[in-house]
């Protein structure tokens, strides 16, 4: 590994970071107008039946900032500069009012961030294990009965709609808990007295509801990547100084490990971005399935009940995350690959 | 890189020469990628399955007796049989007609999105690829921030405040952000393509950037868009699915395949079939288009040695 | 690096079959559970009785004949038991907008002090756990007396008097008078509340009548005004769940309108952690789950025997029976689901459940007179629709009660009267139904979908359907009235809502079908559905004489007399009008774990199975 100076490494990121937020702040405000036109999240509200006071739908309007145009409602939430109760301005840190009654949107987002990425992060590293895994098998034992059936479960898993296979994994979570004695769990995060639980117990509890649905996720995102695995692999396989290696006469598997495996994985890191990317997406349904409650149902609930603020506020994190996440990778990449400069 | 160099001759020539040269060049090429196609038997027997359930979908309603309404003379809960091959709904569906329409709705998402998503993809990638600097710079951006969200995400902040209700919302919904991934593929390759002599040679003919873009460097990322845009068709029918499950997508009287799984949800263990047969079509679908994607991106790539049975 | 390969290739093949697994797992329960289900529901499936009990399951078989004792038995202590909130709620205070929900109801249920409630078999009773003596209306004045010791237990283990104070604070949360409390306006200032914006009252109904809130003693007197008509006074006050004292400690001064609303406020935002009832919660999180405990200070007879009890809240419909047979779920009564949950249900071991209807809940028709003005078709479209079809159709072998009475269930016991068969309506008599049209002079009615010309010989359009897309049955409906209609040569286009009430308040709709969920309260329902000055009289009947009879409802003495008038308006909407087709009643689920007793469904109250917590309990061992 090559000397590495770290304020060139600085300035790329503070330069990446400052050109990443004005698009931000305009996806924030795309998605802004969207959301406004869609609804009127009163709508129920003033159509009940018996008919709610009209006092009491005035000041859930005020409570909404609904009595505000929509571009004063925008700079409200960026700034929270104006009229305001002080609840608003996600630059002050303040996520504003849900439609979803007593709901704290920062705090229900906050915990919900944590389950997700519990669920995310599992999933992350078992599906990258497994592509790299059967990514480097396939590409070793290229065109064999074992990379043409690896292949074609990669293109199964990748072909089969996520609800589709989370419903199948959690019946047969069941069927083996019915007759093999296992304890998997299909619902939710923890169990409901997980608060007075310790130790172990308390770990044995998480890692028993985590299973299913990791094994969901695992299963639908490695299979993208271990296809890259296998022609990064297969590149690197086939490439000179592999072959000059072998020809000094190296153990296959000093081979292997030393030299064709790291090389290979480089691109691979690279892409733990996207995977982080497409676990949040496969979480939206797995969490449905699972009735984990993460931001995957915390989108859709916000979406089902018109709640704007709370929709505003996942789009900022998941593009936060993955920004940064995606920042993450860049730096990987020029950690791993002495040729890219950061200029 | 030595691949494009050829494509980039081969588009400066089609410029240059006149039609009757272009035509036999075009065919041999074609002929060429036709030929490595074959070699992929896979590819070819996706693509046998694939025709198969389009002309099922498209042609198949007109054949068949019943469509995807309700009619008082269907049986309630009937279990696959003669009359009615993949078995009929509670109501009075038969589930045949509601898959053949089911797989229409579900292809024209498909193919509506890989159009939408490969028209302002290539455009975009190639106008930041072209113009390079600043340009390029806020337009990746703009990139890098719709790719990092989640598309179902996107899609679902979309379709569920809109409402989605028709094939053609859904369609329009999931291709306004299927697009990034193309764009990055194409702005890669017209960055190389770009410095190439045929360019200049384009340029000093006194060609106007539109010109270049469209006739001269679009068509030499041809392949590369092909080959997305089957990847593309492969995602929109999953997201689409995903949208129906979550209550989101195309909505009764009409159907799609992830709407009909969606209502089967509760049907798994009681009526099997309603809830197997539009998920395997789902999943043949999706199987058949990326293989076909794979025979295609062989076929396409000189580079790729043609060793797969 | 072969022994590092060959581990990888079993880890692939481990991956791969844990996939077959789970296909072979799903497809063979399938068969199993079909073939047995199948078969029973066809045998007993067919019963008119007030709840049809569809399989012979010993718990909760008994509920139609013996609904306040079936699934009854001796318990034993201890006891974790998990049971169903199936939609989330909003908030934890039931008086405001957000938090009045069903949802809520069953989520703090336990924990309020109740003074009386429905039972299982449609009788009001009061709890005389809390009542020194019956409540009393004379006058205008509404009298309830308490007991002495009926208390509120606090988090820190003490407890305070439940009292006056506790009464008039409910008074203001609902009274929607600004001088009781900040309803949302601006402060002198002209800026909003820092940190509370009012009361939100869901509803005033009732409370906006009463002048005064009094004690005497252990008495506490709701002041109505002199010569006040409430026939239904018995149902005014449920229960207590928010404590004066309580909002005291919090520094709110309840005695101005600015601090009730803060109360109010608060109360929605914070997990009551108090309780005048058996249980109090330990735990919980807003629209996810409760977790409660017995509490130390009961004073009630009825002692809690489990450890815990926590309320689940799971949505999503396909998720219950898994999580039942995977006991991560006791038990469940759900406000809605499909056959496939029946057929489910009858292939499950160590389950009990039952089907049942309090009446409350029903699905119905209704017409647009400023469309469809003519009765004599509206007439024949409410008979050419074919109600027994439909319910086959879309229920299965669920078999839902009809409703013949848009007041009054089949099973009320001393109103019902039929006011839809007696018509022919929903009888699917195209016969009958084509002779009312011929009898108006139109033609073309057996020239299918589109055909019907009206007496001038002008060609009928289109009769616009409406419903809300997402309620499945509903569409389904909407689907089957295209056929039935056809048969009378009707076109049916069909409109697919996003929003129920968006769409009834707008012109779009010819035929609407769409639920009531209403109480075993009607005295006001005759005239919120059908007085030509209501809100809610969607489809605008307007007719003298039934908004002269449902006006006289609201100021009956007796329910007898109230019932009566009721009856004689239905006989106008109608037999003359045509203007709605009741429909079903919705009927009840509720499955439960055969480890459990005394858990059965309340068809009455909101709280369903919940209402007897204090009673449930771990079955004891033989």
């Amino acid at each position: 590994m090559p000397a590495f100076s770290i304020a060139p490494v600085l300035v790329y990121v503070l330069r990446r970071l400052v050109t990443t937020i004005p698009v931000l702040i305009a996806a924030t405000f795309f998605t802004f107008i969207l959301v406004d036109m869609a609804g009127d999240p009163l709508l129920e509200l003033r159509f009940a039946t018996p008919p709610v006071p009209d006092a009491t739908i005035k000041a859930r309007e005020e409570f909404l900032y609904l009595d505000r145009p929509t571009l004063e409602r925008y700079w409200l939430w960026l700034t929270g500069i104006g009229d305001t109760r002080g609840d608003i301005g996600i630059l002050q840190g303040k996520w504003g009012p849900s439609t979803q009654g007593a709901m704290d949107i920062g705090q229900e987002i906050s915990e919900r961030f944590m389950i997700t990425l519990r669920l995310v992060g599992a999933a992350t590293v078992f599906s990258l294990s497994l592509a790299v895994i059967t990514g480097v098998i396939s590409a070793v034992k290229q065109y064999s009965v074992v990379d043409n059936v690896l292949t074609f479960f990669g293109f199964l898993a990748l072909a089969m709609p996520v609800f589709w296979l989370a419903a199948l994994i959690k019946e047969a979570g069941i069927w083996a808990n019915q007759n093999l004695g296992t304890n998997f769990a299909t619902i939710g995060a923890t169990s409901p007295l997980y608060y007075r639980m310790e130790g172990w117990d308390k770990f044995m509890d998480v890692v028993l509801h985590l299973v299913l649905p990791t094994l969901t996720l695992m299963l639908t995102g490695y299979a993208a990547i271990s296809r890259y695995q296998r022609a990064s692999m297969l590149e690197v396989l086939n490439s000179d100084y592999i072959r000059l290696a072998r020809a000094k006469g190296l153990p296959n598997r000093v081979v292997m490990r030393r030299h064709a495996l790291r090389t290979a994985l480089i691109p691979v890191v690279t892409l733990a971005a996207l995977t982080v990317s497409g676990a949040l997406t496969g979480a939206v349904i797995t969490e449905t399935v699972f009735r984990w409650r993460g931001l995957g149902t915390f989108l859709t609930q916000a979406i089902a009940e018109y709640d704007a603020f709370a929709v505003m506020a996942f789009l900022v994190l998941a593009g936060v995350l993955v920004v940064l996440a995606n920042l993450v990778a860049d730096l990987l990449y020029g950690v791993l690959d002495p040729r890219i400069r950061y200029d | 890189m030595t691949d494009n160099l050829e494509n980039g001759t081969t588009a400066t020539q089609l410029q240059l020469r006149s039609a009757e040269a272009i035509t036999t060049e075009e065919r041999t090429q074609l002929q060429m990628v036709i030929a490595r196609f074959l070699r992929h038997k896979v590819a070819v027997a996706s693509l046998t399955v694939f025709i198969l359930i389009v002309l099922f979908a498209f042609v198949g309603p007109l054949l068949w007796k019943y469509d995807h309404n309700i009619y008082r003379e269907i049986p309630a809960n009937q279990p696959p049989n003669w009359d009615h091959p993949f078995g009929t709904t509670q109501v009075g569906h038969d589930l045949m007609g509601q898959v053949m329409r089911g797989t229409q709705q579900t292809l024209k998402v498909g193919f509506v999105v890989a159009l939408l998503s490969t028209g302002i993809g290539a455009t975009w990638g190639a106008i930041a690829g072209y113009y390079r600097g600043r340009v390029d710079a806020v337009m990746m951006r703009i990139v890098d921030v719709i790719i990092v969200i989640p598309i179902l995400a996107l899609v679902l902040v979309l379709a569920g405040l809109t409402r989605g209700t028709t094939w053609w919302n859904v369609a329009l919904i999931i291709g306004l952000f299927g697009w990034p991934s193309t764009a990055r593929v194409v702005r890669g390759m017209v960055l190389s393509l770009r410095e190439q002599e045929f360019v200049e040679a384009a340029r000093a003919m006194g060609a106007g950037d539109g010109r270049i873009i469209f006739r001269h460097l679009l068509p030499n990322t041809a392949g590369v868009i092909i080959v997305d845009a089957t990847l593309v068709i492969a995602t929109a029918i999953l997201v689409e699915a995903g949208l129906s499950f979550l209550g989101f997508g195309i909505q009764v009287p009409d159907t799609s395949l992830g709407l009909l799984i969606q209502t089967a949800q509760t049907a798994v263990f009681t009526r099997p079939w309603l809830f197997y047969i539009p998920g395997a079509f789902v999943i043949i679908i999706v199987l058949t288009i990326n293989f076909i994607g794979d025979g295609l991106r062989d076929a396409l790539d000189p580079k790729q040695q043609m060793i797969r049975r | 690096m072969k022994s590092k390969n060959r581990s990888w290739r079993w880890l692939a093949a481990v991956v791969v079959l844990g996939l077959l697994v789970a296909a072979c797992g799903g497809s063979s329960g399938d068969t199993t559970s079909t073939t047995a289900g199948g078969q029973t529901t066809t045998t007993s499936g067919d019963g008119g009785t007030t709840t049809t009990q569809v399989a012979a399951n010993p718990g909760l078989e008994g509920c139609s004949t013996d609904p306040l004792n079936c699934n009854s038995g001796p318990r034993q202590d201890g006891g974790d038991v998990i049971y169903l909130i199936n939609q989330t709620w909003d908030g934890w205070n039931l008086n405001r907008v957000e938090g009045n929900s069903v949802y809520t109801v069953q989520a703090l249920e336990g924990m309020q002090v109740v003074i009386g409630q429905y039972m299982p078999d449609g009788n009001w009773v009061w709890n005389m756990d809390v009542l020194a003596s019956e409540p009393t209306f004379e006058n205008g004045v509404i009298t309830y007396e308490l007991k002495d010791g009926v208390v509120w237990s606090n988090a820190d283990g003490s407890t305070t008097p439940v009292s006056l104070d506790d009464f008039i604070l409910q008074w203001k949360f609902l009274s929607g008078k600004p001088e009781h409390c900040n309803q949302g306006e601006t402060d002198d200032a002209g800026n909003p509340v820092e940190g509370s914006i009012g009361c939100f009252p869901a509803s005033t109904a009732r409370y906006e009548d009463v002048v005064d809130v009094t004690g005497d003693g252990n008495k506490v007197m709701f002041h109505f005004p002199e010569g006040y008509k409430y026939a239904e006074w018995h149902a005014f006050f449920g229960g207590l769940y928010y404590p004066a004292h309580i909002a005291r400690e919090q520094g709110f001064d309840i005695d101005t309108p600015e601090g009730v609303a803060q109360a109010s406020d608060w109360f929605n935002k914070n997990v009551p952690t108090w309780s005048g009832g058996p249980y109090i919660i330990e735990n919980a999180t807003l629209a996810e789950r409760v977790v409660m405990v017995p509490n130390p200070n009961w004073y009630g007879s009825e002692k809690p025997t489990l450890d815990t009890v926590t309320k689940e809240m799971i949505s999503d419909n396909q998720s219950w029976l898994p999580a039942l047979a995977n006991r991560e779920i006791n038990g469940g009564s759900p406000a809605s689901f499909t056959p496939d949950h029946i057929q489910q249900l009858q292939g499950m071991n160590d389950v009990y459940w039952g089907l049942g209807s309090g009446g409350a809940v029903w699905e119905h028709v209704d017409v647009n007179l400023t469309t469809l003005s003519d009765p004599a078709l509206r007439k024949a479209i409410l008979t050419a629709i074919d109600r027994a079809d439909a319910r086959t159709r879309i229920f299965g072998d669920i078999n839902p009660q009809y409703r013949n009475n848009p007041i009054f269930p089949m099973n009320d016991p001393n109103f019902y009267e039929d006011h839809v068969e007696k018509y022919g309506y929903g009888s699917g008599d195209v016969e009958a139904a084509r002779q009312i049209l011929a009898d108006a002079g139109y033609t073309g009615y057996d020239g299918g979908a589109g055909a019907l010309k009206a007496p001038d010989g002008s060609t009928v359009p289109a009769v616009r359907f409406g419903f809300l897309a997402s309620n499945t049955n509903r569409a389904r409906f909407a689907e089957l009235t295209q056929s039935y209609l056809a048969e009378i040569g009707i076109q049916v286009e069909l409109v697919a809502a996003e929003n129920l009430g968006a769409l009834l308040v707008s012109p779009d709709w010819d035929l609407v079908i769409f639920g009531w969920s209403g109480s075993p309260l009607f005295t006001s329902s005759a005239n919120q559905f059908y007085n030509s000055a209501s809100g809610s009289n969607f489809g605008h009947l307007s007719n003298e004489q039934v908004d002269e009879l449902v006006q006289a409802v609201l100021e009956a003495e007796t329910l007898e007399e109230a019932a009566d008038l009721v009856n004689q308006a239905m006989a106008i909407v109608l037999g003359e009008e045509a203007y709605t087709l009741p429909l079903w009643d919705t009927m009840n689920l509720t499955f439960v774990g055969t480890e459990l007793v005394n858990i059965r469904d309340n068809h009455f109250d909101s709280t369903r199975a919940y209402y007897n917590l204090a009673q449930w309990g771990l079955a004891a061992a033989n």
